[in-house]
């Protein structure tokens, strides 16, 4: 998997469970797998997103490896804690993972850090830019399936 | 006969046209490089690029261009980097442009897509996408992580692993130690990261920036540094 977000913070959620009710709480269609602890969240994780079976990875990762890979992003300070969120070519688990870092982040005051924009979000902006993958996945799906239809009979 | 004066007056005179025709010159050689479409700060794709080397890049009318900056001096992985470099390049071209996450999706699913129609040597249906870890073996297992695509030798072993990018993300040096980690553990296999760069490129004059799209390829940790 190859595109990525990161949720910076300076505390931790305790479980699961925790972080579900902040996603239920921002209206988010996603369901987490809470068959696990927190602290144990390591590589892809199952979740639903809009009903839909997909996933995500996700890690707990060194924010040192964040702040130095990109130094002249402003981080404001050295984040404690952060979680990496990774996926490939589907839709649904881009939009899963934004839902989750944004409301990861709402629930304790941290930051997304977008790399693909180079942009860091506040908690308010990454749940508004969540909705705004939302919206705008109707309209990604057709024109990847036109693209993709271009391709095969191209090739 | 001229006197001094007036015989110096000529040669300031002289001197004088010759200026003026030398502005002429340079004002008529802009407007044509213009009209040509030429650009001083244009690229020129490096030496080494094949058939393209040497010609410009990035002007108008030509496809997404691939600058190879990952040379293992292997030659199964630098003919492979060159090949999937300029199939990420047809597949931009291929889509309308755009940015964000969504559009990055749009560039994995459409280069997963063109790599297994491509019939790579070394690079099967399921090196694309491939799961590795987890649980099981199986798509999405629950642990596992996932490499974009590998470059395999004869009897099957992975010998590179290629990750793509768009905008402004990088390889972080921690991800491509997990990605190493997973694929062949304790080796330094090379890790190739394909990149779609933009950059607005103000064409000569012209009061638009216009975005400059190109793929480059570099190689991370192939000795244990980047």
């Amino acid at each position: 998997m190859s595109m990525e977000i990161y949720a910076l913070s300076d505390k931790q959620l305790n479980s699961l469970a925790e972080w579900q009710k902040v996603i239920d709480a921002e209206n988010f269609s996603l369901e987490l797998s809470v068959d696990r602890p927190f602290q144990a969240l390591r590589g892809f994780f199952p979740v639903k997103v809009l009903g839909a079976q997909t996933g995500f990875e996700c890690d707990h990762w060194a924010p040192r490896d964040v702040q130095e890979t990109y130094a002249d992003v402003g981080f404001g300070h050295d984040w404690r804690y952060c979680l990496a969120f990774r996926w490939g070519a589907d839709l649904k688990a881009c939009l899963g993972a934004y839902m989750a870092a944004a409301a990861y982040a709402s629930a304790t005051n941290g930051v997304v850090f977008d790399c693909e924009q180079g942009t860091l979000l506040s908690a308010h902006e990454a749940v508004q830019s969540a909705r705004d993958v939302e919206q705008q996945l109707p309209a990604m799906e057709q024109a990847l399936h036109a693209a993709v239809k271009k391709l095969k009979s191209s090739s | 006969m001229f006197s001094r004066t007036e015989y110096e007056e000529v040669l300031q005179m002289r001197r004088e046209f010759e200026a003026l025709r030398t502005d002429w010159e340079r004002i008529k050689r802009d407007y044509c490089d213009r009209k040509a479409g030429f650009r001083e700060d244009q690229p020129r794709w490096p030496k080494g690029s094949g058939d393209d080397s040497g010609r410009w890049f990035g002007g108008a009318g030509t496809g997404t261009p691939f600058i190879n900056n990952a040379p293992t001096g292997i030659s199964t992985i630098d003919r492979t980097t060159n090949t999937l470099g300029k199939t990420l390049a047809k597949v931009i071209d291929t889509l309308p442009k755009g940015r964000g996450p969504l559009y990055g999706i749009a560039v994995h699913t459409a280069f997963g897509l063109a790599v297994r129609l491509g019939n790579i040597p070394g690079i099967g249906f399921n090196d694309v996408e491939t799961t590795w870890g987890g649980v099981d073996l199986r798509y999405g297992s629950l642990g596992s992580v996932r490499t974009d695509v590998i470059l395999r030798n004869d009897v099957g072993d992975p010998i590179a692993i290629y990750d793509v990018k768009t905008g402004g993300a990088r390889l972080t040096d921690a991800r491509v130690k997990e990605l190493r980690e997973a694929v062949a553990p304790g080796s330094k296999i090379p890790t190739i990261e394909l990149h779609l760069e933009r950059g607005a490129s103000l064409k000569a004059l012209s009061i638009t920036a216009r975005y400059a799209r190109y793929v480059v390829a570099t190689l991370h940790s192939f000795r244990g540094v980047r």
